[in-house]
């Protein structure tokens, strides 16, 4: 065929080219996830740390102010962007795009080696920040300046540069990555693969890179310039400014104009995330309902109305921050406009799943998990879009319980249901299941028992960032009695996770034998020759797309599945 | 709106025979460069509006306007321009040529664009240290600020082309059959490096009634 003509074919054979150096989409994607999984553990214990001192302050004499801050800024970062970006568009993305278009490979193999060694130099640089002088950042995720470079500030001499640095990186990694997936997408698709044969898992990866690839320069724009006015002296952010009873050099600049910057980036993020989990969940529960998805058109305008409208709503983050009220009013309107698209993918996962032929296995309880947590989320993402509820509760624990619900919990029971779901594809073994079923149960169950109290805390006006919360007359005892209780069950879910760790590694060896399609699914990457799929991912020809990804329990088929290469023609003419 | 008609289809209902999507490497070449041109232009243009913004506080001291100002000799930057835009002639010269399969346009030109190209960069640092001699350093005021990040990023963006050029000198010097394709890529990058310069310049040297005006039309003040 004419794909052949111009594709490397030599497969590599030495250890390192095969392993190491890869310009394979597959191991590559697994070099991705499992970076991201490891850093994804420090971040775990971080924030076991942060619930140490919440729920029992006082009892450990390592945990200061400054160390909290620091385990709360690094916990942060590390989930939204090294963990959950990378997994979804590094690892997901990686492994599945070629597969399910049906190409052999990313269009750009040697660039896209380039990216998961830029990212692994990333994680490296911000790592080496708990190992300098004064340690890693405190200044929180967002890294507001002018505190943030500040004297008094943890972190405000190396820690705060190993940070920006390492986003300068993870940047240029994730673009490298980008223009991949996205070029892939456009160009690499096999004969009959139209855009609206797509699986849905690929729309909301590939959105999810277009906002990537636009929305990541804004917060390199604001890296870069926050660079200069820690280590040169500019004056872009940093207002005239007393520090410790010193007249510090710098004046004129605007914080707002980094908080602008940054939240031009931090809000099209939180869709970075929650789009390829909607695209994975939508295929999740259409496979394991048995039944073709609902609404497919729609779910697919639905993923680019999200993408468009997710940059116009960025200031909804900052009603506190004293920009021009009209201002409040617009991104208020946009925000709660953005609801609409959503609430329509809400209701057609649950219309995929009314009379389907449900299994409920792991892969499927994680995805219902998903749109039970992402509806909770996302409810009260509708108040706090709304100016005058957000003014009192901005900053309260109910913000955080919104946002972890919704891009915390929801997009990681996804990022969980994904790996139980491809596993068998990437290894040729099953996942144990009633090691996921206990892994399933202790963190759904678990995370609504750390969150849901937390909008409690949060009516009440317990203050979120806090150290600790002696002495405020207006937090009763038994919001530290739910804190202890919160803490609690955040130790148990670390926990629970290490049941996952220990089915993924176990699998590998003790595993039951998958069989090239153990779900009975229809999209291309189930219907390979050989599981793993093999370099090159099909034999001597590309498969040829000639149905939807949708087709289950079509009537007057024996079989409850027609996968995407099924040629009703030419079936019947075997009979 | 042909590229809304692909987002109608109903791809539930029997299709058509499947239609190859493969439009050849040469195609996915020139996508994915394009692609990374936008991701370029936005990262720019970001800067453009963090300038426009700070542009209109208090302490703000525009470039160009008085004889004391550090852009008001301007000569080397209009030399530099000078490089950038002979580099991108050399260049399309040497595009056209490898269309029409003409060797005799397309070696000379690929050659001559990069040594431009150089003389560009170079004359850039010897501007900085024009700058750096008449004591206008990065943190002098926030407009030089952001002449220097302007510029330091655009040379960096010049320097990435330059490594691209260098692959593309190797083929030809190895008399890869592809020579022209890649001469193609390097011509789109070439006319995207020089009208982001033409921006940059003409927004680093604009008067401040214009920033003000710029600000004011898209209500970027508040």
């Amino acid at each position: 065929m004419e794909q052949e003509v111009d594709h490397d074919m030599h497969e590599p054979s030495s250890f390192f080219t095969k392993y190491v150096w890869s310009q394979d989409h597959k191991v590559i994607a697994i070099q991705y996830s499992v970076i991201a999984i490891l850093v994804g553990l420090v971040a775990l214990v971080l924030s076991g740390l942060m619930r140490l001192q919440l729920g029992f302050p006082g009892s450990f004499d390592f945990i200061d102010p400054s160390a909290y801050y620091q385990f709360v800024t690094m916990h942060g970062m590390i989930m939204v962007i090294y963990l959950l970006t990378a997994i979804f568009l590094g690892g997901f993305g990686n492994y599945l795009i070629p597969l399910m278009v049906g190409a052999r490979d990313m269009v750009f193999p040697f660039v896209n080696m380039l990216s998961v060694w830029f990212y692994l130099l990333a994680v490296i640089v911000l790592m080496a920040s708990f190992f300098v002088p004064g340690g890693p950042t405190g200044a929180g995720w967002t890294l507001y300046p002018p505190q943030a470079i500040l004297p008094g500030t943890p972190g405000s001499d190396w820690g705060i540069i190993l940070m920006l640095v390492s986003l300068a990186i993870f940047i240029v990694a994730a673009t490298m990555g980008g223009l991949n997936y996205v070029t892939t997408v456009l160009q690499a698709r096999t004969r009959g693969m139209t855009l609206m044969r797509m699986p849905l898992t690929v729309w909301g990866i590939f959105m999810a890179t277009v906002l990537a690839l636009l929305a990541f320069p804004a917060l390199f724009v604001s890296a870069v310039m926050m660079l200069f006015d820690k280590t040169l002296g500019t004056s872009f952010f940093m207002p005239a400014i007393l520090s410790m009873g010193q007249q510090l050099e710098h004046e004129g600049g605007s914080p707002i104009l980094f908080q602008h910057l940054f939240w031009f980036f931090g809000h099209p993020e939180v869709y970075i995330v929650a789009l390829p989990a909607f695209g994975i969940v939508s295929d999740l529960i259409s496979t394991h309902a048995r039944k073709n998805i609902f609404g497919y058109r729609l779910m697919v305008w639905a993923i680019i109305a999200i993408g468009i409208m997710s940059f116009v709503v960025w200031a909804h983050h900052m009603y506190i921050s004293g920009m021009n009220p009209m201002f409040g009013y617009f991104f208020a309107t946009t925000t709660l406009i953005i609801a609409v698209p959503t609430a329509i993918k809400v209701y057609n996962w649950v219309l995929t799943i009314w009379q389907g032929n449900i299994r409920l296995n792991v892969p499927m309880l994680f995805a219902l998990g998903f749109v039970s947590t992402f509806t909770i989320g996302g409810l009260t993402g509708l108040f706090l879009g709304n100016v005058v509820v957000d003014l009192p509760l901005s900053d309260t624990y109910f913000v955080v319980a919104h946002f972890h619900m919704v891009m915390g919990v929801s997009p990681i029971l996804v990022v969980f249901g994904g790996i139980y779901h491809w596993y068998p594809k990437m290894t040729g073994r099953m996942m144990d299941e009633t090691m996921g079923r206990m892994h399933f149960w202790g963190t759904f169950l678990g995370t609504y028992a750390i969150y849901f109290p937390m909008h409690y805390l949060g009516v009440l006006g317990v203050p979120r960032r806090y150290f600790a919360y002696e002495n405020y007359d207006f937090i009763p005892d038994s919001a530290k009695d739910l804190n202890a209780i919160i803490s609690v069950m955040a130790i148990f879910v670390a926990l629970i996770q290490l049941i996952f760790l220990f089915n993924l590694v176990w699998s590998l060896f003790k595993g039951k034998p998958s069989g090239d399609n153990p779900w009975e699914a229809t999209t291309l990457e189930w219907q390979t020759e050989t599981t793993p799929p093999g370099h090159g991912n099909w034999g001597k020809e590309l498969p040829v797309c000639h149905r939807w990804a949708y087709d289950y329990s079509v009537p007057g088929h024996e079989q409850d599945y027609l996968p995407q290469n099924y040629n009703e023609v030419k079936e019947e003419a075997k009979l | 709106m042909s590229f809304l008609s692909p987002l109608m289809e109903k791809s539930w209902e029997q299709g058509a025979a499947p239609q190859s999507q493969y439009l050849g490497r040469e195609h996915t070449r020139k996508a994915g460069l394009r692609l990374l041109l936008t991701v370029v232009s936005v990262l720019f243009f970001l800067f453009f509006v963090a300038f426009l913004m700070r542009s209109q506080y208090p302490d703000w001291q525009p470039l160009a306007e008085e004889a004391n100002h550090p852009l008001f000799d301007k000569s080397i930057l209009w030399l530099n321009t000078i490089y950038l835009v002979l580099a991108s002639v050399c260049l399309q010269w040497a595009r056209v040529a490898g269309r029409k399969k003409n060797p005799l346009g397309l070696k000379p030109g690929l050659v001559l664009a990069g040594l431009f190209s150089g003389a560009f960069v170079t004359g850039q640092l010897m501007f900085w240290q024009q700058l750096y001699q008449q004591g206008f350093m990065v943190d002098s005021n926030p407009a030089l600020s952001f002449f220097y990040i302007f510029t330091g990023l655009h040379a960096t963006h010049v320097g990435i082309g330059l490594l691209a050029w260098l692959g593309t000198l190797a083929a030809m010097l190895r008399g890869s059959a592809k020579l022209s394709k890649y001469v193609e890529l390097c011509a789109i990058y070439w006319h995207f490096l020089l009208g982001l310069w033409l921006v940059l310049f003409m927004l680093l040297v604009s008067k401040p009634e214009t920033y003000n005006a710029i600000v004011a039309f898209c209500g970027l003040g508040a």
